[in-house]
């Protein structure tokens, strides 16, 4: 930092400009705004430091030279605008909006296809679960796209399993020195 | 209010300060009230206190670098100078600069 002269810097006009530039600069880049007043100061310092003690009138005349803390800021950066989270609301949900909703139906439908439905859910689970990981919007209809693939998934297996059981398997072993065996399935 | 005129060219002082600061620097070093008071002179800048958020930016993109050098008049300035990258932009810009304001002050003149 500099050795500035105190008598410039310490008018109350110079502090008072230089706290409404740091005001002013508030919503700057934060890079900026720390260079942006040191370099202030280092101007005021050149300006008013050839002045042991500068009255009011060359302080004024320095300052006005400045320009208003207002357009200082104004040619400042803004600080790093919206989150990436902000962009995808405004931007990416109404381009992703219909996804949703195009799994739910689906996955609905796999509900009425017995096991070729099972193939849909597994499909509509998965997409589901990926979407559900990123930035998806309609999150509230991907929990029931996977709701509605996992009833299906059941409902299938349950079928499976009901087949099975009333399935009738006969095997008949026509005797132990390594005849032939003969397999009957008897469906109800 | 700026007049229609004002406007204008708080436009085109916007488009092409960055590189009159660069050009401010093509010789020498210079500190800040220097440089401010050389731009003012030149009519290119209205307000002092802009150029440091400019030159807050133009270190940032690498095109100016600064450093502490002692003052026979006082306490030890920053003075800016201009880097490599600043320089091949200096001089990217003056090549597009003398076509497009010729180009310009052409179409000003046929048009008349």
């Amino acid at each position: 930092m500099t050795n500035a002269p105190q008598t410039g810097l310490s008018h109350p006009l110079v502090v008072a400009y230089l706290a409404d530039l740091d005001r002013a600069l508030a919503s700057a880049d934060p890079q900026e705004r720390l260079d942006t007043v040191t370099a202030v100061t280092e101007h005021l310092t050149d300006a008013l430091g050839g002045e042991a003690e500068p009255t009011t009138e060359q302080v004024r005349a320095v300052l006005d030279e400045l320009g208003s803390v207002e357009k200082i800021a104004d040619a400042a950066t803004p600080a790093t605008p919206a989150s990436p989270t902000s962009a995808l609301a405004t931007d990416e949900k109404p381009r992703g909006n219909w996804i949703a909703p195009a799994l739910l139906a689906t996955a609905i439908v796999s509900l009425v296809l017995p096991f070729f439905g099972a193939l849909l859910a597994i499909g509509c689970l998965v997409a589901a679960v990926v979407l559900l990981r990123g930035d998806a919007p309609r999150r509230g209809l991907l929990h029931a796209t996977i709701a509605v693939s996992i009833v299906t998934l059941a409902i299938t297996a349950l079928l499976a399993v009901g087949a099975l059981a009333f399935s009738t398997f006969s095997v008949t072993s026509v005797n132990e020195t390594g005849g032939p065996v003969v397999v009957t399935s008897t469906n109800p | 209010m700026d007049s229609p005129d004002d406007a204008v060219l708080t436009q085109l002082r916007k488009g092409v300060l960055e590189y009159c600061v660069l050009a401010c620097l093509r010789q020498r070093p210079a500190y800040g009230l220097e440089l401010a008071t050389q731009l003012t002179t030149a009519r290119l800048l209205t307000s002092e206190g802009t150029l440091y958020p400019l030159l807050s930016r133009l270190r940032k993109q690498g095109l100016v670098e600064s450093t502490w050098q002692e003052s026979t008049s006082g306490p030890p300035r920053r003075y800016y100078q201009l880097t490599d990258h600043g320089t091949q932009a200096l001089a990217a810009f003056a090549d597009t600069w003398r076509p497009f304001s010729a180009d310009v002050t052409a179409i000003l003149e046929e048009t008349r």
